[in-house]
């Protein structure tokens, strides 16, 4: 009697831990997926906002249309990256194909700002500097949710890759989620425009 | 730096100290609990003591075998105060808590001075906070928080308050909006994010919850002591040793409790501003802009310096000292945070940053300049500051804002009480003595319901003089509520200087039952209150002192309106910063009118704190009554009236008070 109570109090004992490793498995894998919509509000945002800032610039940077050009060239990337994501932080492929995309996208509207600063009469404009403004929150917004994601990522996958979490994982079809990594390009902070 | 680390670290000294925090607790409770217990076992003693004198020897010795002293179980009955001790701290730090949260994040920031920033601000520096509010809200993970910016403060200074996540708000200096780059409001963003992450706010309240509770030990030995005491007041002039060395022990152990407990707090809190640095950082993965933010503050004039009254007590909400103090308090030293994020920093400030300068809307302020008034000196507080709180209450809707003051919203608008005075015949500037007699007359009529006669009309006003004023002010409150305490503003004015309107007002209030109709003993009491006068006080009382008397005149205020009085009570004891008040039942006119003569001897340090919590009573359910409005008025008249034995002090600061209710 003994052996077979000792048995039964063995599964559910394993039983119980397997539970509670999938609902932890769950509720992170919902905050990732959570994290992961916070970015694509703000691409979005990001992305209705260039059109303006690219036709205020125009009347001023006549001698830029390089800069310009490759600005809308890197949104019409990053917003088809994003079709192709389609809400799925799963997806690794789109993902980090999104990610590239976007960072192209934040590395040009970063060389973008900067050329602003060289042109006294279209920083001074009124609208041009709100719109400045509204880009750089764009930008600190979508990095920051990046940021975020990246940081829940972290919790879930350390937590899925662990033993015996990732016995569970397999078993249940906990895949991985990949990190939105930063590319050369946007880690440039300041680009030489030269006016030669 | 290993920043995960320096928060790990930060985490297990603030469970340390949280601990340390729990037994000072226990250990004041046991005091006053062996207080307690060895004043009652040696007052039985000296009795038992006293009475075996003068039995036989015989029956000495059967006596002391029964002693009370020797047979009670001590132990059990210490364990039991030990028990009720602790139950009241706690019970006391409840209460504190709980009101402190009726206030809320919103609340707490606008008794700052603090004005809220609409999301789609057009002033172009708070759109600027707003966004790094929201950029470190997305970093963290949270809601974005409501913003606040305090406009008369031009010092550097940040706060964050409120009680749970979905009440919190952040606030934010107009000298930190103007003066710092977009990194640096990102790191003061980040900064107050990472207390609202942490739940720094509420655990501090309860800290400070329970440092009131340890508190209220010590003014319950001040109570023995002043009932123990000989007081030319009471009939009994008799000392009652027990109770006075009870009281004084208790005081003792009370404020010894509360100095260990306050010190443990007070490292709470600089922990958790050290660790609210660390998070910031992790938020932003950058040192610099919050190490250079906090360089900016010590390069400041003024420093993290808040002028307003009640920064004092809000000092651990802000990002540094908001009394400028550079250490000790609340805040770590603030050399000692910028070397921890920085330690290769060579003791440099950071002047403030035109670079990056954000011109606020519209012409160009003057630079600001220690020497100016902007520069957030303590002395150019405007002289309208003390009656704030209660100006606040009033003159909201006039400025258009819907603060929920309900039907008394009203009675101020300049538009409406210029027709209620040509309704009655009273216009403004000029001011005609006999109507204004007849007015107070009438007023009196318009109370008590009874109609003008010879008998109830003093000379020199007539029965149809008064008629018509009373058919006057019948159509105007037809339309709106009638001001009275602004009506009797302008009849002092007309009747000032002018002999025997003393006893024409006595004559006057002959027929007003103020024993038993509330509204018209406050007409009573704002007509006495306005023209009659008072003995000079010789003797002054902090509002400590007279705090049973103001219990009773709060209690019966909370009793006018409102379904919930308690919330209302504990509101008001929190902005009137008192500790341990207790609401009173129902009581009669007559007491009402006893205690209320009582606070003419206010000290007039405490006349804003005690007009504030009555304000804030008002305020409390989110509408007003007429009468809590009137209440306050009357209130104000006996404390004011105090100076020079006349109403002429009050006539004075009415002055501004109506002035200020017509530019509003």
């Amino acid at each position: 009697m003994f052996p077979l109570i000792a048995t039964l109090a063995v599964i559910a004992a394993f039983v119980a831990v397997g539970i509670i490793i999938y609902n932890r498995l769950t509720a992170l894998r919902e905050r990732t997926r959570t994290a992961f919509s916070q970015i694509d509000v703000q691409l979005e945002r990001r992305y209705d906002l260039i059109p303006n800032l690219v036709n205020v610039a125009q009347r001023y940077l006549e001698h830029e249309q390089d800069t310009l050009t490759e600005v809308i060239a890197a949104r019409a990337s990053a917003t088809q990256a994003r079709i192709e994501v389609n809400g799925d932080p799963s997806n690794v492929e789109a993902v980090s194909k999104l990610g590239k995309a976007d960072g192209n996208l934040g590395a040009a509207l970063g060389r973008l700002l900067a050329v602003t600063e060289q042109y006294p009469e279209l920083k001074a404009d009124r609208t041009m500097s709100e719109l400045t403004e509204e880009v750089r929150n764009t930008e600190n917004r979508v990095s920051f949710a990046r940021q975020a994601y990246n940081d829940v990522t972290r919790v879930y996958e350390t937590y899925r890759q662990s033993f015996p979490q990732i016995a569970v994982a397999k078993a249940t079809g906990f895949g991985p989620f990949v990190y939105l990594e930063t590319t050369a390009d946007e880690t440039r902070e300041r680009v030489e425009v030269n006016f030669s | 730096m290993d920043y995960e680390q320096l928060q790990a670290s930060a985490k297990d000294e603030n469970r340390n100290l949280l601990l340390a925090f729990a037994a000072i607790i226990a250990v004041v409770a046991a005091a006053a609990a062996a207080v307690v217990t060895g004043t009652v076992w040696g007052t039985l003693r000296l009795l038992e003591l006293y009475v075996l004198a003068d039995a036989s020897s015989k029956s000495r010795v059967v006596a002391e075998s029964e002693l009370l002293t020797g047979r009670a179980p001590w132990g059990w009955v210490y364990l039991s105060v030990f028990a009720l001790t602790a139950g009241v701290i706690v019970w006391v730090s409840h209460s504190r808590e709980r009101a402190l949260i009726a206030f809320g994040g919103a609340g707490i920031a606008r008794s700052m001075g603090g004005r809220r920033v609409e999301a789609v601000s057009t002033d172009s520096a708070e759109r600027r906070f707003v966004n790094t509010v929201e950029e470190m809200a997305i970093a963290a993970g949270q809601s974005a928080p409501s913003v606040y910016v305090l406009d008369r403060e031009h010092s550097i200074n940040a706060f964050n308050a409120g009680w749970t996540h979905e009440s919190t708000v952040i606030g934010i200096t107009n000298g930190a909006l103007l003066e710092l780059s977009r990194e640096e409001l990102q790191a003061v963003a980040a900064q107050a994010m990472s207390h609202v992450f942490h739940g720094d706010a509420r655990l501090n309240l309860r800290l400070m919850a329970l440092v009131t509770g340890v508190a209220g030990l010590a003014m319950v030995g001040e109570d023995w002591i002043d009932r123990a005491r000989p007081d030319s007041m009471r009939e009994d002039e008799g000392v009652l040793p027990p109770l006075l060395v009870a009281g004084w022990l208790l005081y003792g152990v009370g404020w010894i409790g509360v100095a260990l407990s306050s010190s443990v707090q007070r490292s709470v809190a600089r922990r958790h501003e050290l660790l609210a640095d660390a998070t910031a950082i992790e938020l932003l993965r950058q040192m610099e802009p919050v190490r250079d933010a906090l360089r900016r503050v010590g390069g400041h004039p003024s420093g993290g310096r808040i002028s307003h009254r009640r920064a004092r007590s809000a000092n651990h909400m802000f990002m540094v000292d908001a009394g400028n103090r550079r250490r000790g308090g609340v805040h770590p030293d603030l050399r000692l945070r910028v070397l921890r994020l920085d330690a290769r920093w060579t003791g440099g400030w950071l002047r403030p940053d035109t670079s990056d300068h954000v011109t606020p809307d519209g012409p160009d302020p003057e630079p600001a300049s220690p020497f100016s008034p902007v520069a957030g000196s303590v002395s150019q507080v405007p002289a309208l500051e003390p009656l704030a709180p209660v100006f606040d209450a009033m003159t909201a809707p006039i400025a258009g804002l819907a603060d929920g003051l309900g039907p008394a919203s009203a009675l101020i608008a300049p538009a409406t009480m210029a027709m209620v005075l040509d309704e009655v015949e009273l216009p403004r500037p000029t001011v005609d003595a006999d109507r204004a007699r007849c007015m107070i007359v009438a007023l009196v009529h318009l109370a008590t319901g009874r109609a003008p006669s010879t008998e109830s009309v003093p000379a020199p006003c007539s029965p149809d003089q008064v008629e018509a004023m009373l058919e006057g002010l019948r159509r105007a409150a037809a339309t709106t509520p009638i001001d009275r305490p602004l009506l009797l503003a302008d009849a002092r004015s007309a009747l000032r200087g002018m002999g025997g309107t003393e006893a024409f007002v006595q004559q006057a209030m002959v027929g007003l039952r103020a024993e038993s109709d509330l509204d018209q003993w406050i007409l009573q009491r704002l007509i006495s209150g306005s023209f009659v006068a008072r003995p000079v006080q010789k003797k002054l009382r902090s509002l400590e002192r007279l705090r049973s008397d103001y219990a009773v005149v709060l209690s019966a205020m909370v009793a006018f309106g409102g379904s919930n009085t308690q919330a209302a009570f504990d509101v008001a004891v929190a902005r009137a910063d008192l500790l341990g008040l207790h609401q009173r039942g129902p009581g009669k006119l007559c007491s009402l009118s006893k205690s209320l003569d009582k606070l003419a001897a206010m000290d007039p340090a405490d006349h804003e704190r005690a007009l504030s919590g009555l304000a804030g009573a008002m305020h409390a359910d989110g509408a007003s009554q007429r009468s809590e409005f009137e209440f306050i008025e009357v209130v104000r008249l006996v404390i004011e009236t105090r100076e020079t034995g006349s109403a002429e002090a009050a006539a004075s600061k009415d002055r501004s008070w109506k002035s200020r209710l017509r530019s509003a």
